[in-house]
């Protein structure tokens, strides 16, 4: 999976259905530390989209700036 | 020629007295207005035309409302209508009818009646909001999903405009530090040329459709007038068609524009559209911490029941453990250890010797069945030469005293009967 690529909305619905996997006991404990992990990724991914900087976005907005509005 | 040729100034002396002698001194005329100057002094001068239904021009005047009368009728139009003078405007004036000697024919307006106006914008919105339906545009932007996060931001204002940089306080200064990101394409908002202004913005976001989330339209800080510009079909249309969602901020604060209706969320002001996109992210942020608690919860949980399955599967093993085990569970497993090396040598050497058995046995079988069959051949021939039968065949004979068979003659006296076991029966006789 390419975390670069994976949206705001994407993370969310990834991290709801792990969360329901461990709910409903479909999880084995085994898998139960990876997805922890997995999930608190994605959870900080999304934070990282509401407050966060990227550097991708400011320099595509810096480069359309180049081209000019007229 | 019956009468002396006639001066320029006497002819058109003669149409003017003509006109001022036959005409009334007012009428209520309906007119659109095709062009429109105020000039330095404050005169107003218009060209009001009559159109065939097909678009041909059927009549053409020059028309004037002179300062004096200007400063008190546009006002009183704008009040009403919400709109100044423009032209492609229908209205409906009160005009007397001069001609001067020099500056020839045209009318001189006294009065307006907006209301007349107000209703044909009505009735012009009305028949572009039916045109938009009938076409089947009118909910396309509404039928977009909203991004759950807009966090690029196209923006199409006026760049000197206070209610861009009321948008953009607010965003960038809200007080939960979300970060946004916008970028401006600068268009006129008002006038004329905003049809055309706000339509290439449009274009030129268009083909970064993929890099922004959302397009807000805001206006603000203007006058309440001058907005008929979207109540525009081509805007209306575009904004329709675009492909990401389209919020409008423009600050009509009585009826709504056809920009408004067709937008996918319309909004007051400007700042009402920052209020919007912050609550978005707001929405989100909770969400997000929604997530964050319930999943915590929700391992512990797990975790607790893996823990508390372990503690009564100890339970239940405790006391056999107890039962079977050596208290040196240490020394138990390094026995195992070195038990489980043993098996395994021992299997991988046995396993060594049958495989040489299998292929011995492949290559000697046939000897092998060979040479037991001509040891059963030299027991049959063994046997034969032992059997008891043969043997008394030939001629000899077995002496039986008392149903033992008799090896010694000592072992009897006289007179006693022995039985005599030849080939072919038994012979008894007594012994003398």
């Amino acid at each position: 999976m390419n975390k670069k690529a994976l949206s705001y909305t994407e993370a969310v619905s990834n991290i709801e259905e792990i969360l329901h996997q461990i709910e409903t006991g479909e999880m084995d404990i085994d898998e139960l530390a990876s997805k922890v992990k997995q999930a608190s990724e994605l959870l900080k991914l999304c934070k990282g989209k509401l407050f966060e900087t990227e550097k991708e976005i400011e320099k595509i907005l810096k480069e359309m700036e180049g081209t000019g509005n007229d | 020629m019956e009468n002396q040729p006639l001066s320029l100034h006497e002819l058109l002396d003669q149409v003017k007295s003509v006109v001022k002698n036959n005409m009334s001194s007012g009428y209520w005329l309906v007119a659109e207005i095709s062009e429109l100057k105020i000039n330095y002094s404050g005169h107003c001068y218009l060209e009001l035309i009559e159109k065939e239904p097909a678009g041909a021009i059927k009549a053409k005047a020059r028309a004037t409302i002179w300062a004096s009368v200007f400063r008190m009728l546009q006002p009183y139009f704008e009040t009403t209508t919400r709109t100044s003078l423009s032209a492609g405007m229908k209205v409906m004036v009160r005009v007397s009818v001069e001609f001067h000697e020099v500056y020839g024919f045209s009318l001189n307006i006294t009065d307006i009646e907006p209301s007349f106006t107000l209703g044909e914008m009505a009735k012009q919105k009305q028949e572009i909001i039916n045109r938009l339906i009938s076409e089947g545009v009118f909910e396309m932007n509404k039928a977009l999903v909203l991004p759950t996060l807009p966090r690029k931001v196209a923006v199409i204002s006026s760049g000197t405009a206070a209610g861009y940089g009321d948008f953009e306080n607010q965003l960038s200064n809200n007080p939960y530090g979300y970060k946004f990101y916008t970028k401006l394409f600068p268009a006129v908002m008002q006038g004329e040329e905003a049809e055309a202004s706000i339509i290439a913005a449009l274009d030129k976001i268009y083909e970064k459709d993929d890099f922004f989330d959302i397009v807000v339209i805001i206006r603000g800080g203007g006058s309440q007038s001058e907005l008929s510009c979207f109540n525009n079909y081509w805007l209306a249309y575009n904004i329709c068609q675009f492909p990401l969602p389209v919020l409008t901020g423009i600050g009509h604060e009585q009826d709504e524009s056809i920009a408004d209706m067709v937008a996918h969320t319309k909004l007051k002001t400007p700042t009402a559209v920052a209020e919007f996109l912050i609550g978005m992210f707001h929405e989100a942020d909770n969400t997000v911490n929604q997530l964050s608690l319930a999943f915590t919860e929700t391992v512990t949980d797990r975790v607790e029941e893996e823990k508390a399955r372990l503690y009564r599967i100890w339970l239940l093993l405790k006391p056999v453990i107890k039962e079977n085990l050596s208290d040196n569970a240490g020394s138990l497993r390094m026995q195992g250890v070195r038990l489980q090396g043993c098996v395994e040598r021992r299997i991988l050497k046995e396993s060594g010797v049958l495989n040489r058995w299998v292929d011995r046995v492949g290559e000697d079988s046939r000897k092998l069945i060979n040479r037991m069959i001509h040891a059963l051949e030299i027991l049959e021939q063994k046997t034969q030469y032992l059997d008891p039968f043969i043997i008394l065949k030939r001629g000899y004979s077995v002496t039986y005293y008392n149903g033992k068979a008799l090896k010694d003659p000592a072992a009897i006296a006289g007179n006693e009967i022995i039985e005599t076991r030849l080939a072919e029966g038994m012979l008894k006789s007594k012994t003398i």
